[in-house]
């Protein structure tokens, strides 16, 4: 072809070739633009409305609905709860999913009952889950009270989902125990790119089990890492599903995340303007905290 | 006394699996409970919680929560909102990532980073707009509806995968298709989607269970009792009969066997998908 240069059908070649790539992209292109850019910006600039939901008719009220959320009693716990999960959700999940999916990735033959119980939970959904543990917790009729009265610790029982000392603690254990399936997951197809020379080398040279862990598989595996802590913060920062089956944000507040706390305000009390002030909000956060750890970790990685 | 190597991999063996089956105890006692409780009589559900003896087992529990969730219709919705959304995932998301493929310039590169960086958007910055749009496009309490919201809420991330996986094919295998006179539609529908297949399966496995096991989205967009899908009917029931445990149980039962059935069935799939979707992100 080279050798017979002939631009006015390389060039109509290429007209053609940009006109059905562009066909091919539009679609999904205008169901993005409809569906989540709009209402996005739609959000953003109603924020700064009293619109109700509803209503043609609207004024702009500056900061007002941003002002009512932060001097809102809600907030503070909101803000707490919000930084609760990242600072001690997203570790420990990670932490306890690293090390499920190292033992089970030298367990042997008995790895897939493991990694398909594990994932089990996120085959039922979080309805059932949420359901499954508001009676684990219940301190009447509960399992998790007759397991205790049976081995005499009844004062350990306690009511785990209606105190306000315990209900993110209880909540978010039930999040572990439904989530750290999907992580393992992860983990274990970041584990599976490890080269096995790399674990001969280390038993010649006698290493043990933990710097095994820390010199070789840890740094092997530190995308996952980095994929795994970006994906479960924004995971956390706007999961609904299980907290409002298993606590609605009660007792009161206690366990009011922003993503709970803007379908409320939105559905049940009616304040749209408030709704979307945390919505945008909770969307800042939440590229905030993806693009820092993003930056931390990948600078993490280069060294 | 010092252990030789192999039997120190020997205790080695023992101590991890003792640890991971108690795990799986963990795990698996809730499901159990749940379960055993379901098929009980409801007077002995506080009196013997784990056990299930011959003389207290029924199946009234579940027949009684069958007929009064109106099972079949509700399935049959969940059923048609997957179907759509998974049909809109795969034909959208594959499409998007062929043209970003064969337009392969600044352009759509630059499409390619949009969608991109649409991943980390939370639903909940469109929820409020949202329903007011679909009343506008005379869209809710529709599957359609739903199914558009779910498209377009992972298009995003199925666009990142089908094009990851995409941009592997060297485009030689284009340039031939077209020296042989094929239209980008036909190597699109003949070459290229056969190819994708493997990545359609980690779409599926991913986002169609997700879907499936969704509450929020029908929360907001679907008001019509008749309309609701599994979990939003689970919920809604559950909610209504607080203390009846057998009944909840035997919900929870029924709506959980579909989705896992399948899961069992293809349990590798599911777990090679899930795997394999990760290392390609």
């Amino acid at each position: 072809m080279k050798h017979f240069p002939c631009p006015k059908l390389l060039r109509r070649n290429s007209t053609s070739k940009l006109v059905s790539a562009s066909l091919f992209v539009l679609p999904a292109l205008i169901l993005v633009l409809v569906f989540s850019i709009y209402p996005v910006l739609m959000s953003f600039r109603y924020s700064f409305t009293d619109w109700n939901g509803v209503s043609a008719d609207y004024a702009f009220v500056g900061f007002d609905n941003y002002k009512n959320v932060i001097s809102s009693d809600e907030f503070k716990t909101l803000f707490f709860n919000t930084f609760y999960l990242i600072i001690l959700y997203v570790p420990v999940l990670n932490i306890l999913a690293i090390f499920f999916s190292v033992i089970i990735y030298d367990i042997g033959r008995a790895a897939n009952i493991y990694k398909v119980i594990l994932f089990l939970p996120n085959i039922v959904s979080m309805v059932v889950v949420g359901f499954i543990w508001r009676t684990i917790y219940n301190p009447a009729t509960g399992p998790l009270a007759y397991l205790l009265n049976a081995l005499g610790c009844e004062n350990l029982v306690q009511d785990w989902l209606g105190q306000k000392e315990t209900v993110m603690p209880a909540l978010s254990v039930s999040i572990i125990w439904y989530a750290v399936g999907f992580y393992v997951l992860i983990y274990l197809g970041g584990l599976s790119t490890v080269p096995n020379e790399l674990y001969e080398a280390g038993a010649v040279d006698g290493i043990t089990w933990w710097q095994k862990l820390f010199r070789i598989t840890l740094p092997m595996i530190s995308q996952s890492i980095t994929i795994n802590i970006i994906v479960s913060t924004i995971a956390i920062l706007t999961l609904f599903d299980l907290p409002y089956v298993l606590t609605q944000g009660g007792p009161g507040y206690a366990s009011q995340t922003m993503a709970l706390m803007s379908y409320q305000y939105a559905f049940k009390a009616m304040s749209q303007g408030k709704a979307m002030a945390l919505a945008v909000m909770l969307t800042l956060i939440t590229i905030l905290f993806a693009v820092c750890e993003l930056f931390l970790l990948n600078r993490k990685e280069d060294r | 006394m010092k252990l030789g190597l192999k039997q120190k991999k020997r205790l080695r063996v023992v101590l991890t699996n003792g640890l991971m089956i108690l795990v799986m105890l963990f795990y698996l006692l809730p499901f159990w409970y749940v379960i055993n409780n379901a098929l009980k009589d409801p007077y002995y559900i506080n009196i013997e919680p784990f056990v299930l003896r011959p003389e207290t087992f029924t199946f009234g529990n579940i027949v009684s929560a069958f007929s009064k969730m109106d099972y079949v219709a509700t399935f049959l919705n969940s059923l048609c909102v997957l179907v759509l959304s998974c049909l809109l995932f795969i034909v959208l998301g594959s499409m998007t990532a062929y043209g970003i493929y064969i337009g392969n310039n600044r352009v759509f590169n630059g499409m390619y980073v949009l969608f991109v960086a649409l991943i980390s958007l939370p639903f909940q910055a469109a929820m409020v707009p949202l329903v007011s749009l679909l009343k506008t496009l005379s869209l809710s309490d529709s599957f359609l509806g739903l199914a558009l919201i779910y498209a377009s809420m992972f298009m995003p991330f199925i666009v990142f995968l089908y094009t990851g996986f995409i941009r592997t094919i060297p485009k030689e295998l284009m340039e031939s298709a077209r020296i042989d006179g094929c239209s980008y539609l036909q190597a699109y529908t003949r070459i290229y989607m056969p190819l994708l297949k493997t990545i359609t399966g980690i779409v599926l496995v991913l986002r169609g269970v997700y879907v499936w096991n969704d509450l929020q989205v029908p929360l907001i967009v679907i008001n019509e009792p008749s309309r609701q899908t599994l979990q939003q009917r689970l919920y809604v029931f559950a909610q209504s009969r607080i203390g009846n445990f057998d009944l909840i149980f035997a919900g929870a039962v029924i709506v959980c066997i579909p989705m896992v059935a399948l899961f069992l069935l293809m349990q590798k799939s599911f777990i090679r998908g899930v795997m394999a979707g990760s290392v390609k992100g």
